[in-house]
C-alpha cells in the first residue's frame, strides 16, 4: 500500500513541476499580447517649432516610433549639428503605450516646459522639448490619454 | 479580448490594477510551488521513517511559508516588481531543498535557514533599495571593496575542492567572490553608462578602426586584469569564466560594438591556451574532460559518477530517493544537477533548465522594460550573471565544457551562494519594480 502511495507521489512530484511551468508558460504568453495590446495603437511624433540652425529648420517632424535619439552623433534620429548638443543627448521613447522622454547625461541639458529633465518624465500631448538651440513640440495621436492636462 | 483601460494610469505606466493582477498570479504560481513541495517532501516523509523526514515535511512547508509571506508583504506594501521571478525562484530553490534533505539531513537543515536567511535579504532589499538608482553613484567603492574582497582569502582563506575563496568565520563559511559577483555588475554598470559615447564611438582612430581613448578603457582592462589574477591566484576557474562572460556581456549590451566582444573572446582563447601550458589543475581539468574514462578512478571520477547517474536517470529517473546519487562527489553543491537527473531524469532535467531559461527571459524583459539606462543595463548583467553561472555549472557535470567548481544559482548547497543570488533577485525585482510593470 505505501509503495504504491510513494509512487504516485514520486510521479507526481515530476508531474506538477511541469504544471507549475505550464502554468508559468501560459500566463507569461497572456501578459505578452496585452503588452502588444497597451502598445500597438500609439503613435507620437515630435514637430520643431523653433530652431537656431539651418537645420532642422521649423515644421520639421519626426515619427518616434519605439524610441528616437535627438543629438549630434550620425546615429541619432533627429540630428542637430550644434556644439551644444552632446553626441547622444535625449531620447524619447514608447514604454506601456506611453512616450518618456529621458537626459541621456548630456553637458547642457534637456528642458521639458522649459525645466531641466532629470530622470525621464511623460511626455502629454503638446509638451514643449528643448535640445541646444532647438525646441520641439511633441504631438500624440490614436487614443487621446489624459487630454486636457 | 478584454479592453484594457488606459485612462486610469496615464501618470504611472502599469497602474495599480496591472500591479495586483500581477500579485494575483504571483499567489496561484507560489501555491502551485507550495504543492509540488509538498509532494515532494511527502516522498521523503513517507519513504524515510523516523526524524530526517518529519525535518524534510516541516522545512518544506515553512519554506514554502515563508515565500508566500514575502509575497504577502509585497502585496501589503503595493511592491510592484516582476510576478514571476518570486515563483520560479520558490520551484528552484525548494527542490534544492529537497535534493539536500534527501542527500544528506544535515546539509538540508542548513540550507533551509539559508533560505530564510536569503528572503530576509530579499525583502530588506526591496525594502531598503527600492530606489537602487543611488547605487551607480559609488563605482569604485565597489571596485575596492570587491578587490580587498577577493585579496583577503588569498591570505586568510581556506581551500576547498581545489579553490582558494573561502573565510572561516568558525560558526560558518563565507566565500567573498559570491558578493563580488554583484559588485563587479554594478560597477561595470555604472561605469560603462558614464564612458558608453567615448567607447561606443571611440575617439581616436586606427586605420578603419575607432577606438576609445586610454582614459576610457584603462580603468576596465584595470578591474578585469586585477579580477582575473586574482581567481588564477585562488584557483577559482568557474567564478573566473562567469566574470569574465558577464563582462562581455555587459560591454556588448552597452555599446552594440561586435568588436569588443570578438577582442575579448581573443583574449579569453590566449588566456585559456597561455594558462592550459602554465597551470597543472587547468591542464588536468582539460585533461579530463577530453577522457574522463583514463583516469576513472582519480580525476575522472567525479565526471565519470556524474554522468553514470545521468544514465541510469534515463527518462523519467528513479524516481526521488531511489537512485544512488551518494557515489558523485560534491553531489549536494556542484553536481547538485547530477542528483535530480538521477532521480528525476531528463525530463526533470529539463524542467529545472526551463524554469533557468525563464528566469533570463523575465531578466532581459525586465532590462528592455526600464526606461532608465544605468538600471537597464545592471538588469542586464545581473541576468547575464545568473544565466552564464547556470549555463557553466549544467555544462560542466553533462560535460559540455570543463568543470569548473560553481554552484547552480538558488538550488546547491552554500550560504554564500544561496544569499548572493537572493539580493540579485531582490535588485532584480527592484529595477522592474521603479520602471512600474506589475506583470
Amino acid at each position: 500500500m505505501l509503495t504504491v502511495l510513494l509512487m504516485i507521489l514520486r510521479y507526481s512530484f515530476l508531474l506538477l513541476l511541469f504544471v507549475f511551468i505550464f502554468k508559468l508558460v501560459k500566463w507569461m504568453v497572456k501578459d505578452l499580447k496585452a503588452d502588444r495590446l497597451l502598445e500597438d495603437p500609439a503613435g507620437g511624433r515630435i514637430i520643431v517649432i523653433n530652431s537656431s540652425l539651418p537645420e532642422p529648420k521649423p515644421g520639421a517632424s519626426f515619427d518616434i516610433g519605439k524610441e528616437i535619439i535627438i543629438g549630434r552623433g550620425r546615429g541619432s534620429g533627429v540630428l542637430i549639428r550644434d556644439s551644444f548638443t552632446s553626441t547622444r543627448h535625449a531620447r524619447v521613447f514608447l514604454k506601456g503605450g506611453q512616450y518618456w522622454l529621458e537626459d541621456l547625461k548630456s553637458t547642457n541639458g534637456t528642458y521639458l516646459n522649459e525645466v531641466q529633465v532629470g530622470r525621464p518624465v511623460l511626455l502629454t500631448d503638446k509638451d514643449i522639448m528643448q535640445v541646444g538651440g532647438v525646441t520641439f513640440q511633441f504631438a500624440r495621436w490614436g487614443y487621446e490619454v489624459g487630454s486636457g492636462n | 479580448m478584454e479592453p484594457i483601460s488606459l485612462s486610469q494610469n496615464s501618470f504611472s505606466p502599469g497602474g495599480d490594477a496591472v500591479t495586483a493582477r500581477g500579485r494575483k498570479l504571483e499567489c496561484h504560481l507560489l501555491l502551485l510551488a507550495g504543492i509540488y513541495t509538498l509532494a515532494g517532501t511527502l516522498v521523503l516523509y513517507l519513504g524515510a521513517s523516523g526524524t530526517p523526514g518529519r525535518q524534510a515535511l516541516i522545512a518544506g512547508i515553512a519554506t514554502v511559508a515563508a515565500f508566500f509571506l514575502v509575497h504577502l508583504y509585497w502585496k501589503a506594501g503595493k511592491y510592484k516588481g516582476d510576478c514571476f521571478l518570486l515563483p520560479i525562484t520558490a520551484v528552484l530553490s525548494s527542490t534544492g531543498l529537497i535534493f539536500l534533505f534527501r542527500l544528506n539531513p544535515a546539509y538540508g537543515m542548513r540550507q533551509f535557514v539559508w533560505i530564510l536567511i536569503g528572503l530576509g535579504a530579499l525583502v530588506l532589499i526591496s525594502r531598503l533599495l527600492a530606489d537602487f538608482r543611488f547605487l551607480g553613484d559609488y563605482k569604485y567603492i565597489y571596485a575596492l571593496a570587491g578587490v580587498i574582497a577577493l585579496i583577503l582569502p588569498i591570505f586568510f582563506g581556506q581551500e576547498q575542492g581545489g579553490a582558494k575563496s573561502w573565510l572561516d568565520f568558525g560558526l560558518f563559511q563565507f566565500q567573498p567572490s559570491e558578493f563580488v559577483k554583484l559588485l563587479v555588475v554594478l560597477f561595470l554598470a555604472s561605469f560603462l553608462i558614464e564612458n558608453k559615447a567615448a567607447l561606443s564611438a571611440g575617439t581616436r582612430s586606427l586605420g578603419w578602426l575607432s577606438l576609445p581613448s586610454p582614459q576610457e578603457w584603462a580603468p576596465l582592462a584595470a578591474m578585469w586584469g586585477i579580477s582575473m589574477l586574482l581567481l588564477v591566484f585562488q584557483r577559482d576557474l568557474g567564478t573566473a569564466l562567469i566574470y569574465f562572460g558577464t563582462f562581455l556581456a555587459m560591454i556588448y549590451v552597452a555599446t552594440s560594438r561586435v568588436f569588443y566582444t570578438l577582442f575579448g573572446m581573443g583574449l579569453f582563447l590566449a588566456g585559456a591556451t597561455a594558462s592550459y601550458y602554465i597551470f597543472s589543475h587547468v591542464r588536468t581539468r582539460i585533461e579530463i574532460w577530453l577522457n574522463p574514462w583514463q583516469n576513472i578512478d582519480t580525476a575522472g571520477y567525479q565526471i565519470a559518477q556524474s554522468l553514470f547517474a545521468f544514465g541510469s536517470g534515463g527518462m523519467l529517473g528513479a524516481g526521488l530517493g531511489q537512485g544512488f546519487p551518494g557515489f558523485i562527489p560534491a553531489v549536494h553543491t556542484d553536481l547538485i544537477f547530477s542528483a535530480i537527473c538521477e532521480e528525476m531524469g531528463l525530463i526533470g532535467g529539463l524542467g529545472v533548465i526551463i524554469l533557468f531559461m525563464i528566469f533570463v527571459f523575465r531578466g532581459i524583459k525586465i532590462a528592455l522594460n526600464t526606461g532608465d539606462e544605468f538600471a537597464a543595463l545592471a538588469a542586464a548583467g545581473f541576468t547575464a550573471l545568473l544565466g552564464l553561472q547556470t549555463f557553466i555549472i549544467i555544462a560542466g557535470v553533462t560535460k559540455l565544457l570543463p568543470l569548473t567548481g560553481v554552484t547552480l544559482p538558488y538550488m546547491s548547497y552554500g550560504g554564500s551562494s544561496l544569499v548572493a543570488n537572493f539580493i540579485l533577485l531582490g535588485l532584480l525585482l527592484n529595477i522592474s519594480h521603479e520602471a512600474g510593470g506589475g506583470l
